[in-house]
């Protein structure tokens, strides 16, 4: 509570001292927004030609493109920039700062700043989750929504889990940038369609051991209600919000030992 | 009991091995060497409040280091550090709610923010309440000379200002301990002096305990009323600052000008002069002011030559420090004084 109150004292300073540089202020929402209108287009260029892949239309695949995006970017508006932070603090020494002030570092990490960038992203997403909805005739109930918001909570904390998780790299190796890009825009560029197509070998990596399947597929299994399709076991599309749990722990756990190395207990 | 109690501390670094060229560059990618590096070593004292305390040290001896571990910033490699008789790692952010920090030339305000929104989140960060709080800016506001530059962003600030705002965002919490790494490193004279001038009312007002390195001996000799010095991470001196100027700061120069040439003679060497130096009519002598006094010199001299002018100058403090730390590559233990 105290956390929430002290995040909406800094935030409005957050904004203001942005907000000062003006134009570019508003730049920095249209510029990130406008390369999702080329990848929807790669889709729509792909789809116009092969109808379905592995039985997904044009708009369900939009939609796995779009939850990608749209998880990620909320988790991105609150750890993205913050973990770039966190890197640059520990390679110019100032990180210290954050170990002298009476609030847990994770906590002063998040709210000192906000990655207003991608809010673009959000409004996009949610407008292209209205339209493919619509054009696919999807009516959900109220019930309906609530899962699906639980379920995206939950792909929210995965990709978050892999931000602080690749981030924290930079406790041990001095310039971690390159590992996260790596694995947050590589690996993460899977799940940008149906994994099923892909193969089993692949297919296990992404449910089992970097579970960004989870993120879009899984929950798009039970909103689009592809049933038939289900790989490994049947219950897997109900997973996510547990293995977001799960996995932002383990997030906390590596931010945490991170942060002992820092502090040189070697653990 | 004392408000900080150190006990044989000791700090190791592992250091990867840097090697120069190709191959042992690939072999290192595989196999990796470390070094260790004893940063601290052994280093016992305790602090009570009120006291400011100097902590001084060529580079690298350690200084950090050990501040460091006294925030809680760093865990010691073994030895003990009680502050408040809480252990700072153990409970840093208990710790943290009663001490303040400045980092030498590293701001922790926010960068892009005004100084006074950056105070203002210091507030709610360390929940201070508001009649405190505007009692303590107005305060230190009138004494660091905020005003001027309360509205600029911290981006924007001058060295000597960001060092002022800094130092006011790190007390306006009360805190029970202050510690300052240089906090005055790379200001002019006028700021410096309004930065001491803050340290002492601080101190004087609150009873803050300030524990400051620095490189800069004015800040000792103005602020200080005990000095420690570290070298190669052990504790070399710990006392007062009128002891160790009196156990190395005993050598005095006479500097002299005289009509004639002056010669070098057996005679002074015997009453103790241990060096002189001659450049045309001007000559030093260094004398060890324990063995013989000024007046003593001058009169054997004024016998032999005119004296045209004459001045005798005690070692500088600066001059103490260097022969402190010359001493310890030779004398093994390291001197300490009892404290009362």
């Amino acid at each position: 509570m105290r956390y929430l109150k002290l995040y909406a004292r800094f935030i409005p300073i957050y904004f203001k001292s942005k907000t000062e540089h003006g134009f570019g202020f508003y730049m920095d929402f249209v510029g990130f927004a406008l390369s999702h209108i080329v990848s929807y287009a790669v889709i729509w260029a792909l789809m116009s030609r092969f109808q379905t892949i592995n039985g997904w239309n044009m708009y369900e695949v939009m939609i796995i493109y779009t939850l990608n995006m749209l998880t990620y970017a909320i988790a991105a508006v609150f750890f993205f920039f913050q973990m770039n932070d966190v890197e640059e603090d520990v390679h110019k020494g100032s990180f210290d700062s954050l170990l002298v002030k009476p609030i847990n570092p994770f906590i002063h990490m998040i709210i000192r700043s906000f990655g207003h960038f991608f809010l673009g992203d959000i409004v996009i997403a949610i407008l292209m989750l209205g339209f493919c909805f619509s054009r696919l005739d999807l009516h959900p109930n109220l019930a309906a929504y609530a899962g699906f918001v639980a379920l995206l909570l939950g792909a929210v904390l995965i990709q978050a889990a892999f931000i602080v998780i690749t981030g924290s790299m930079c406790f041990w190796i001095v310039r971690a940038r390159a590992v996260m890009n790596v694995v947050i825009f590589g690996i993460r560029g899977f799940a940008d369609y149906p994994i099923s197509i892909y193969s089993k070998v692949l297919r296990v990596i992404l449910t089992f051991i970097i579970p960004y399947g989870f993120v879009n597929f899984y929950p798009s299994q039970l909103i689009l209600d592809k049933e038939g399709g289900s790989l490994f076991v049947s219950w897997l599309p109900y997973a996510t919000p547990v293995v977001g749990l799960i996995l932002f722990f383990i997030a906390y756990r590596v931010w945490n030992a991170g942060l002992n190395r820092y502090q040189g207990t070697g653990s | 009991m004392p408000l900080i109690e150190v006990q044989n501390l000791r700090k190791e670094f592992k250091r990867q091995k840097r090697r120069d060229g190709f191959w042992p560059l690939m072999k290192s990618l595989v196999y990796r060497e470390y070094e260790q590096k004893v940063a601290v070593e052994d280093i016992s004292f305790t602090i009570d409040q009120g006291e400011i305390v100097g902590y001084i040290g060529p580079n690298g001896a350690g200084k950090s280091t050990t501040i460091k571990m006294m925030v809680g910033i760093l865990v010691p490699t073994s030895g003990a550090v009680h502050v408040n008789g809480l252990v700072p790692f153990e409970n840093r952010i208990k710790n943290a709610r009663r001490i303040g920090a400045v980092f030498g030339q590293k701001s922790q305000l926010w960068w892009d923010t005004p100084v006074i929104e950056s105070l203002r989140l210091t507030k709610y960060m360390y929940d201070i309440p508001e009649d405190r709080y505007q009692q303590n800016m107005a305060l230190f506001g009138d004494i660091l000379g905020l005003d001027e530059f309360k509205n600029v962003a911290v981006r924007s600030l001058s060295l000597g200002q960001r060092m002022r705002a800094d130092l006011c965002a790190a007390l306006l919490h009360d805190p029970d301990i202050v510690y300052l790494d240089e906090p005055t490193i790379g200001l002019d004279v006028v700021v410096k002096e309004r930065i001491r001038e803050f340290i002492r009312e601080i101190n004087r007002e609150r009873g803050t305990t300030v524990i400051l390195t620095t490189h800069d001996m004015s800040d000792i000799e103005k602020l200080c009323s005990r000095v420690m010095v570290v070298d190669h991470g052990k504790l070399m001196y710990d006392g007062n600052l009128t002891t160790l100027k009196n156990d190395y700061g005993n050598m005095e120069t006479m500097e002299l000008d005289t009509e004639e040439v002056f010669v070098m003679d057996d005679a002074l060497l015997r009453m103790g002069i241990t060096s002189s130096q001659t450049e045309e009519a001007r000559t030093q002598l260094v004398y060890d002011k324990k063995n013989i006094n000024s007046s003593a010199v001058i009169k054997w001299i004024m016998d032999r030559y005119s004296v045209r002018d004459f001045k005798v100058k005690e070692t500088e403090i600066e001059e103490i420090i260097r022969n402190l730390y010359a001493g310890f590559s030779q004398e093994e233990r390291p001197r300490q004084e009892v404290m009362a």
